[in-house]
């Protein structure tokens, strides 16, 4: 079973199309390596299914959109293996993302997302990717020799959102892709995959269709062993604050304000310094639309990511630092003596910053300063 | 009503005019007012009276902000100043505000990692140029020239056809693999082959701290290809518009082979392209807002600059507006049929017609590929997605050989950038793996140091050192193969193989630089051939 969410009776709904693949049995490391494939550098990942539940965890538990709420999550899995649904709501098994579940589960999940114009519809693939003109993303069975095709078991991701879009009727249609979009050498004259949906003459166009693409073309992404990969962090805080915006009484993510706390938060991580090996990844969008849709409402106020920094470094080693809050009851943080950058996650408001130099002689108090926190990220400079 | 002005302000001449997302936002959070705005501009807004942040997008994400209070008496407005990140280049602020240089700051952080001082006396650069034919009749009928662009289509077909049958073994229907046809002629229709090396075009040049920028004012009608390269850098080719232009080139040891390359338009009433640069750096909000902005703009502004009117276009069609891309400017800017971009934009607007029209469409798409390279990497994008479209709807050859050669292109591109960039051998031969090295011809080659103005000399390294060739072993489908300066020599089956033919064409072309790949593209080793060694 692949839809571990459906309510039948919303309409119009959000239906998301789900997929986390990180065993590939014919690849490099695989039960079954095939000799044409293996060595492309392709092997097994453990981040992918994680990342995956992890976007299926928020909308089954979180998702909040009042002009269309979940109306199902359709999930493919490799490893294939049961699903705890969040809250306590019991357990489903999850079909592998095979190249012919995946066929099956996007017929379903289009036809779920034609049936009302005002439906949003969501697709998310974390897993490998390769590219050359388009990002093709590879099933799980990618590289299965009893094919005489290579790229038979993977699809193309921009004739799929084409297809998708000339032929469904849900005006807003966003996808997320999760994966490398470097080219192989040697698989560079070979990648043929198609989309899984024929494009219709008539060229109808969703009015938001983003493309939410994880790094940039011929660009690696990374994962975290067993974790959730960078991005898919960065597309869920965009989700739960980060991009949202304040508009007639509530903090609301937009696809075009999430793009932007994607593309923050990934250049934040990059600015701060990445793992050795792993340089900075930075994401891109495409697709078409005007970017103004609303995805999901936040209750409360949203959380925001803040950096200080603090010039000159020598100095900022020396300094007690301590930000408090304007509204009522006021809160306060505060830290020690540290490095040149204070990283931060405050909610949305105004705050007041302080510095002391509490090693003095006398000790020093400079003049408190004002700190806006706004989404999708908040950067101000301290010189002290 | 109280009012208040606004100022976004840049860190120096190079931003202002620049598009930049401003937004004002209340106590509460709630946005009261969004607009896009120019840098060093100010911007007049009629306000309740109230406590205010203003909040200011750059084109690289990067925001700055103001707290400011509207009071209720009537009198002066409040004037209120949104400074931007500072650039440690005050004239290279453009390339920073756009995220394609790291601000200042994050420069002297890294110090140590980043040499300020350029350690590349090898960086080159040479102008390609190309004067597109003026098609005869209208400039826009899409129909005017297409008969004569077929018709050469059905000729390059028939001589394909007929080197098809060249290609058969004699006595067999096996055809020779295509790798050995290289060593034949090959009749093509290359849309770009007609570009040539010309003179680097005048330009002032500056240089502070690791960063060159050369300014000029093209004319408009040939199309400027810039290409700059390495010792150990690929080759790569920069479109530029045709309107005044900056190209800068920074060494600060970030970027492929060691170098990073901005370009932006230096006329100050004309900074469109900055809506593409919050597309390209995913800020999509703001680029509405911008988009917005460069729309209500002057609009004698899309009767004299063709670079407005294709990102006007190009916007439009990023936001899918049917509705305003019936009344796009670039429909009645015949004047500029020279700009490929605006060939593209045409023929997507008969794309999206209800029904689509697929001879316009189409005739549009050639049109601008025959024309040169779209000077927006995202009219690039847009060609080939129409061209695949065709092809899927009803594959025909001109289609098909007008997206191979624009496809080549695309492959090669370089996606995160604004204005068209691909690596590659010349503009005519883009290649994912292209050549890296000074070329052979130093015909029309500048080195960076030599276009200083502030007397940096040129280090007087010998001859020998810059011009190595570069000979290459990398996987091919099918095996192996050797390449000099980027162009296929030899396909071997073995590995084994291509390295001793590699070897004997290394020794001969020394001193030269053999570069061996794994088979998963990585560099395995490199190696110097010296004469006599």
């Amino acid at each position: 079973m692949t839809l571990v969410f459906h309510d039948r009776n919303r309409n119009p709904a959000t239906h998301a199309l789900v997929m986390g693949v990180g065993r590939y049995p014919f690849l490099e490391g695989g039960s079954h390596p095939a000799p044409e494939v293996s060595r492309w550098g392709l092997g097994q990942l453990s981040s992918p299914p994680v990342s995956a539940k992890a976007i299926a965890d928020f909308l089954i538990g979180e998702l909040d959109n009042p002009g269309a709420p979940l109306g199902s999550v359709e999930l493919l899995l490799s490893p294939s293996g049961p699903y705890a649904l969040p809250g306590g709501g019991g357990s489903r098994d999850v079909e592998a993302a095979t190249m012919a579940n995946i066929e099956v589960a996007s017929k379903g999940w289009k036809a779920r997302c034609d049936r009302h114009p005002d439906n949003v519809a969501l697709f998310f693939f974390c897993g490998h990717g390769v590219s050359r003109r388009h990002l093709s993303l590879l099933a799980e069975d990618f590289g299965d020799p009893a094919h005489a095709r290579v790229f038979k078991n993977a699809l193309d991701l921009e004739k799929t959102a084409e297809g998708m879009g000339s032929d469904c009727r849900a005006r807003v249609q966003c996808f997320f892709a999760d994966a490398c979009r470097s080219v192989p050498q040697s698989a560079a004259m070979e990648i043929d995959s198609v989309g899984l949906f024929s494009i219709m003459e008539n060229l109808r166009r969703p009015e938001d269709a983003p493309l939410f693409y994880s790094t940039l073309p011929k660009d690696p992404a990374y994962g975290n062993a067993h974790g959730v990969t960078p991005y898919t962090r960065a597309v869920l805080n965009g989700f739960r604050g980060t991009g949202s915006v304040y508009r007639n009484g509530r903090w609301r993510v937009t696809t075009g304000r999430l793009a932007e706390a994607i593309a923050r938060a990934m250049a934040a991580e990059g600015e701060a310094g990445s793992a050795p090996g792993t340089p900075g990844q930075r994401p891109a969008g495409g697709g078409q639309g005007g970017a103004l849709s609303v995805l999901h409402t936040i209750a409360g106020r949203p959380q925001v990511p803040v950096r200080i920094f603090l010039q000159p470094q020598g100095v900022s080693k020396k300094v007690h630092l301590s930000i408090t809050s304007k509204t009522s009851p006021a809160k306060t943080v505060s830290r020690g003596p540290d490095g040149c950058v204070w990283h931060l996650l405050l909610d949305w408001g105004e705050y007041e910053g302080s510095a002391t130099f509490p090693s003095g002689p006398p000790p020093i108090h400079r003049d408190p300063r004002d700190l806006y926190v706004d989404t999708p990220e908040t950067t101000d400079t301290w010189e002290l | 009503m109280p009012s208040v002005s606004l100022l976004p302000e840049g860190s120096g001449p190079g931003v202002t005019g620049e598009l930049v997302a401003l937004r004002v936002l209340d106590s509460s959070g709630e946005t009261v007012h969004e607009q896009g705005v120019r840098v060093n501009w100010w911007t007049t807004l009629e306000l309740e009276p109230g406590g205010y942040f203003a909040r200011v997008t750059f084109p690289s994400g990067h925001t700055s902000q103001s707290k400011f209070t509207v009071k209720p008496e009537a009198g002066e407005s409040e004037r209120v100043v949104i400074r931007a990140p500072q650039s440690l280049h005050e004239w290279a602020g453009t390339p920073t505000d756009r995220g394609e240089f790291p601000p200042g700051a994050q420069i002297r952080q890294g110090r140590e990692r980043h040499s300020l001082r350029s350690r590349r006396p090898d960086i080159w650069m040479r102008m390609w140029q190309r004067k597109p034919t003026p098609p005869p009749g209208e400039p826009f009928s899409a129909k005017a020239n297409f008969a004569a662009l077929v018709a050469r289509m059905g000729e390059i077909r028939r001589q394909r056809e007929g080197e098809e049958e060249r290609f058969r073994l004699p006595g067999s229907q096996l055809p020779i693999p295509p790798k050995w046809r290289r060593l034949e002629p090959k009749p093509s229709f290359h849309l770009s082959q007609s570009f040539q090396v010309g003179p680097w075009p005048d330009s002032e040049a500056f240089y502070d701290q690791g960063i060159w920028a050369f300014a000029s004012s093209p004319e408009g009608q040939v199309q400027n290809v810039a290409q700059l390269g390495g010792r150990d850098a690929p080759w790569r080719m920069v479109v530029l518009p045709p309107s005044g232009v900056e190209l800068f080139v920074s060494t600060s040891g970030e970027g492929s082979g060691g170098f990073r390359v901005a370009l932006a338009t230096n006329i100050r009433e004309d900074p469109a392209e900055s809506v593409l640069a919050f597309f390209a750096n995913g800020a999509l909000d703001s680029a509405r807002l911008a988009g917005e902005a460069l729309l209500r703009w002057n609009p004698a502004l899309f009767r004299t600059s063709p670079v407005a009117v294709a990102v006007a276009g190009l916007y439009l069609l990023r936001i899918q507006d049917r509705n305003r891309l019936k009344e796009w400017p670039g429909d009645s800017a015949g004047d500029f049929w020279w700009m490929p971009d605006l060939h593209v934009i045409r023929g997507w607007t008969h794309l999206l017609r209800d029904p689509p029209d697929r001879e316009e469409a189409r005739a549009s798409f050639l049109r601008g590929a025959a024309v040169g390279l779209p000077v927006f990497t995202q009219a690039l994008r847009f060609l080939v997605d129409g061209l695949e479209i065709l092809e899927e709807w009803e594959p025909r050859f001109e289609t098909e050989e007008a997206l191979r050669q624009v496809g080549a292109t695309a492959d090669a591109a370089d996606w995160s950038q604004v204005f068209t960039t691909f690596f590659g051998a010349s503009p005519f031969e883009p290649s994912a793996t292209p050549p890296a090295g000074v070329p052979l011809d130093t015909n029309h080659l500048h080195f960076l140091p030599e276009g200083m103005a502030q007397g940096v000399q040129f280090p007087d390294l010998p001859k020998s050192v810059l011009s190595r060739p570069l000979i290459q072993v990398l996987p091919d489908p099918s095996g192996w193969s050797v390449e000099l300066e980027g162009v296929a020599f030899a396909a071997c089956r073995t590995k084994r193989e291509a390295l001793d033919r590699a070897s004997v064409l290394a020794r001969d072309e020394a001193p030269s630089r053999l570069v061996i790949h794994r088979r998963d593209g990585a560099t395995q080793a490199i190696r110097g051939f010296d004469p006599g060694g």
